[in-house]
């Protein structure tokens, strides 16, 4: 496909022989406050608070982060409670008794940009019958080796929203540049947990295989029937033979899956000239980013790969 | 009622780009009617789409009507005897489109005499000759044109290039026609017309390997282009009633060709060829009666069966290593019935109402779309010079055009409804009044109101070369409207003739998964559209001729501002974070006004063997930087800023006629 595009690109720009080219002026636009917070029942609230910039500004510099937002007033309110967070080194963190079903409200307050708000309610945890998988590996369209996974949930509400995640324990080898030797050299290996991506078969799809990177976002609105089980596969390439595998299923809000929808198709289509802008979602009122919150269920497997 | 018929003498009097004539460039110049981008021949009309316009070339409808990415048309002038636009109020005898009919009727050819008319120019070459092959029988006229850009490139491509490398495009057309008259009562028309884009590039080169020599061949081959056919039989039943069958067919084709060979000395040769392919095909028989009972009616009625074969955007992969692939959307067959009846009724002196309804069924993948549109306009003349008229039409479009960059590019694929996807809806009302002053000059003033429904586009982030998801699951549905005011003055007689054109305008859309519901402006939202076309005629010797197009900025959408993306709590790294632009809303962007000059001047000396004419004409007199794109970069000191890209400098051009 990579070609076709550059074989398009290369008749259109045949076209561009005569172009001029002069400088655009962007409008000004208030900077806004941006959050990103995930609650979940077992951790902390804790949320980012920083403040975009115009495209046209100079570039934040990547290996000082980009600066956390200061002296803002940050507060979360929930059945008449208000807790206020305070700004650790990254994140804004505070005491926050987090529970699945109640509904939270940020308020970020600061003297030189908009006040911004945003409301999540934390979803029960995912109700999961049993976590299935295959003892033989299959070869997915001739190209990926995969281990098919079903997760079979034990009922499935009107509507709710999952993200499913498989990490894998892969082995991870240091490096280190020997001088004397004048090249690297591997110092020691460890295991350690990553994500593996993740395939499903599409009904509709023309190769009938869709790649998802490194996490499945389903909804239930989008699908017919009840949702019972859910099958997908993990990449196998890189794992061992008896590798162990964490399977993350977690029931997100409504918000937290069309922020993480949209933020695929935004990286997906990221540099292609042909596909429409992505505009990312955002659930904060007159600001970016999103407040959003899950509740996890996990288990660990360790197949059995016959061959 | 919104309907223009424009002489073809102004047509190819106006300046043009390039000195090229273009029909649909000179509609763009009426009110109501927009461009696209700078130098595309797409036609928006009323805030509809490209695809909505009905084009039809001796009744048959023609599907890509560009060449050179949209810069040309496909129709050459000098074959046209006539074009006529419908914006609004469509008679029921014209359906399968939202926003406009095009209606071009090609020459008849000289029944009495061989006569011909050619040029040649900067970009093409064409002839056109026409005569009888059996005096006041049979007619026949042919008319052929090709640029000849790769012809004058091919050998400095190949002297750069040490003879390895062969590139170059080139696009012509092909239009001819027969009529004969069998009796008083019966004649018979055959039509046809070719016309093909084809850009290609072949490159041939040598390494050495380890076992010798390897040589490597790349042929790469880029086209699109239509095909159409058409028998009519017209058939004079009786005094008061005359009948035409006709049997037509219509294809448009784009191709993606590329082949790879690799041919080392010891081993086997390896060739890898792809192929992406989009075309569409319709096979249509068609019937129709006008009938005339008495001064006071005008009936026409007919019906017509098309079956349209879709394969949009298929992938072949083969190869000597690796095993053959083959992507994309299964092909669909769909078949199409209408039927319409409409009466022209004089119902006094000073009213006249054209009533009608257009029934249309579309059957595809065991789903059948029917819908019944029924259409009606009326002209009250108030006095001598001044008339009103109103109109309303529902009409039904049962296939769609799936756009990316909006520009006419070849990419853009054709697709039928489905069961999934509905055909696309509209209605449209419309009034307005128009007023005869006196040295030939008339006034006309019109609003409309439109509602569009059904409409497709591409969900963000979806694109034409997503060939693992079937188009269906690319695309959102969504409805648009569009309103607005047109203010039109043509001059047809005398020396001087033109038109002064100004449309005030609206058009919006409304996707539930675009712009997260929220109601957006029309990329081709155009506030203010103004077009002059100016000819004045010096004794049959000299033609000046001008005009000037003013627009709003096309609506786009840009990144205004960026923030950091982190992807969950437990990244402590706040310099791990990945940067998202912010877009603000959909097409909330503007971008420059367009506006630009040309003129073009002709002087016409009549000759022994008939008459030529030398015409130099400039296109954007002033070098007006008009948008055509905007794109960002990042400068070396980190900040990002945008660039306008313009296509056009000024441009003069020079162009030899001649006619016999």
């Amino acid at each position: 496909m990579k070609t076709f595009k550059n074989i398009i690109l290369y008749f259109s720009l045949l076209l561009f022989g005569c172009e001029t080219i002069i400088d655009v002026e962007l409008p000004d636009t208030p900077n806004r406050i941006t959050v990103f917070g995930y609650l979940t029942t077992s951790d902390s609230a804790k949320v980012s608070v920083s403040v975009s910039k115009d495209v046209d500004e100079p570039e934040i510099p990547r290996y000082g982060g980009w600066p956390a937002l200061k002296d803002a007033q940050v507060e979360i309110l929930s059945d008449n409670n208000v807790s206020i967070l305070q700004l650790d080194s990254v994140f804004y963190q505070g005491p926050v008794q987090l529970e699945a079903n109640n509904t939270y409200t940020i308020q970020i307050n600061h003297p030189d940009y908009e006040s911004i708000s945003a409301t999540t309610q934390i979803p029960p945890l995912p109700s999961i019958e049993q976590v299935k998988y295959a003892s033989k590996l299959e070869n997915l369209d001739g190209q990926s080796t995969a281990l098919k996974v079903t997760v079979v949930f034990n009922n499935m509400e009107d509507l709710a929203y999952y993200e499913i995640q498989v990490l894998g324990k892969y082995e991870s080898v240091r490096i280190e540049y020997d001088v004397d030797a004048g090249q690297h050299i591997p110092v020691d290996t460890t295991m350690r947990w990553s994500s593996t991506a993740l395939y499903t078969r599409e009904l509709q799809g023309v190769s009938g295989i869709k790649y998802h990177y490194n996490n499945i976002l389903i909804s239930n609105e989008s699908i017919d029937s009840q949702l019972i089980e859910f099958p997908f596969y993990i990449e196998w390439s890189n794992l061992s033979k008896d590798a162990e595998l964490k399977v993350i299923v977690r029931r997100i809000d409504e918000a937290y899956f069309r922020f993480r929808q949209s933020i695929k198709s935004y990286h997906e289509t990221s540099g292609n000239p042909f596909a429409e802008p992505v505009q990312v979602y955002s659930n904060i009122e007159n600001g970016l980013g999103v407040f959003g919150s899950y509740s996890e269920f996990s288990k660990t497997i360790t197949p059995t790969i016959n061959e | 009622m919104s309907r223009i018929q424009v002489p073809m003498d102004q047509i190819k009097g106006l300046p043009a780009l390039l000195g090229e004539v273009d029909v649909l460039k000179t509609l763009q110049l009426l009110p109501g009617v927009q461009s696209g981008s700078e130098g595309a021949s797409g036609l928006y009309v009323r805030g509809g789409g490209p695809d909505q316009n009905l084009i039809l070339l001796d009744g048959v409808p023609l599907y890509n009507v560009s060449h050179l990415f949209g810069f040309f048309s496909v129709f050459n002038a000098d074959a046209i005897n006539k074009v006529e636009l419908t914006k609004g109020g469509f008679p029921a005898r014209y359906g399968g489109r939202l926003s406009s009919v095009v209606d071009i009727t090609m020459k008849e050819g000289n029944a009495i005499k061989l006569s011909g008319a050619g040029s040649v120019g900067l970009l093409a070459t064409k002839l056109t000759l026409e005569g009888p092959i059996i005096k006041d029988k049979t007619s026949f006229i042919v008319s052929a044109r090709r640029t000849y850009i790769d012809v004058l490139a091919a050998p400095i491509i190949k002297s750069q290039t040490d003879g390895n490398t062969n590139a170059g495009y080139y696009f012509y057309d092909i239009n001819a026609k027969i009529n004969h008259q069998f009796s008083k009562k019966d004649r018979i028309f055959l039509s046809g017309y070719l016309g093909k884009d084809q850009g290609y590039f072949k490159n041939k080169n040598t390494s050495i390997g380890p076992n010798g020599p390897i040589n490597y061949v790349n042929n790469i081959r880029l086209g699109w282009g239509n095909a159409l056919a058409a028998v009519r039989w017209n058939h004079v039943i009786n005094k008061k009633m005359f009948s035409n069958l006709s049997l037509n067919y219509s294809q448009y084709r784009f191709d993606i060709y590329n082949a790879f060979e690799e041919k080392p000395s010891m081993s086997p040769t390896i060739e890898q060829k792809s192929r992406y392919l989009s075309d569409i095909q319709d096979i249509n028989a068609k019937l129709d009666v006008d009938f005339f009972p008495n001064p006071n009616h005008y009936i026409r009625f007919g019906v017509s069966a098309t079956r349209h074969d879709f394969r949009p955007g298929i992938y072949q992969y083969t190869s000597t290593i690796e095993s053959d692939t083959t992507l994309g959307a299964e092909p669909v067959h769909a078949y199409e019935i209408s039927s319409y009846i409409e009466d022209d009724l004089k119902i006094s002196e000073k009213l006249k109402v054209n009533v009608g309804l257009h029934a249309s069924g579309y059957a595809v993948q065991d789903t059948f779309y029917f819908s019944l549109q029924p259409r009606i306009s009326a002209r009250y003349k108030v006095n001598q010079a001044l008339s009103a008229k109103a109109s309303y039409a529902k009409m039904q479009q049962n296939i769609h055009l799936l756009t990316n960059a909006g520009l006419g590019l070849p990419t853009d694929l054709w697709v039928s409804s489905t069961k999934n996807i509905a055909p696309q809806q509209a209605w449209q009302l419309a009034a307005g009044l128009a007023y005869n002053w006196k040295y030939g000059i008339e006034f006309s003033l019109e609003g409309y109101y439109k509602e569009m429904d059904r409409l497709i586009d591409y969900k963000p982030g979806a694109s034409f070369l997503i060939l693992d998801k079937p188009w269906e699951s690319q695309v959102a549905v969504g409805r648009g409207e569009s309103y607005g005011v047109e203010l039109f003055a043509q001059k047809k007689l005398g020396s001087l003739t033109g038109w002064v054109g100004y449309t005030l305008s609206w058009s919006n859309r409304q996707f539930d998964e675009l712009n997260f519901g929220k109601k957006f402006p029309y990329k081709y939202d155009r506030r203010h559209d103004m077009a002059i076309a100016l000819v004045k005629n010096w004794y049959d010797k000299i033609d000046l001729s001008a005009t000037w197009v003013y627009g709003t900025g096309n609506a786009i959408t840009i990144p205004i501002q960026e923030y950091p993306y982190f992807a969950d709590n437990n990244n402590a790294q706040l310099n791990q974070y990945r940067t998202i632009d912010y877009y603000g809303d959909r097409n909330s962007y503007r971008m420059r006004s367009y506006h630009r000059l040309d003129v073009s001047i002709s002087f016409k000396k009549k000759k022994k063997w008939g008459e030529r004419a030398w015409t130099i004409g400039v296109y954007n007199l002033y070098n007006r930087k008009n948008p055509f794109f905007i794109d960002s970069y990042n400068k070396l000191d980190g900040t990002r800023s945008f660039q306008q890209y313009s296509l056009f400098p000024i441009l003069p051009s020079i162009s030899y006629q001649f006619k016999f």
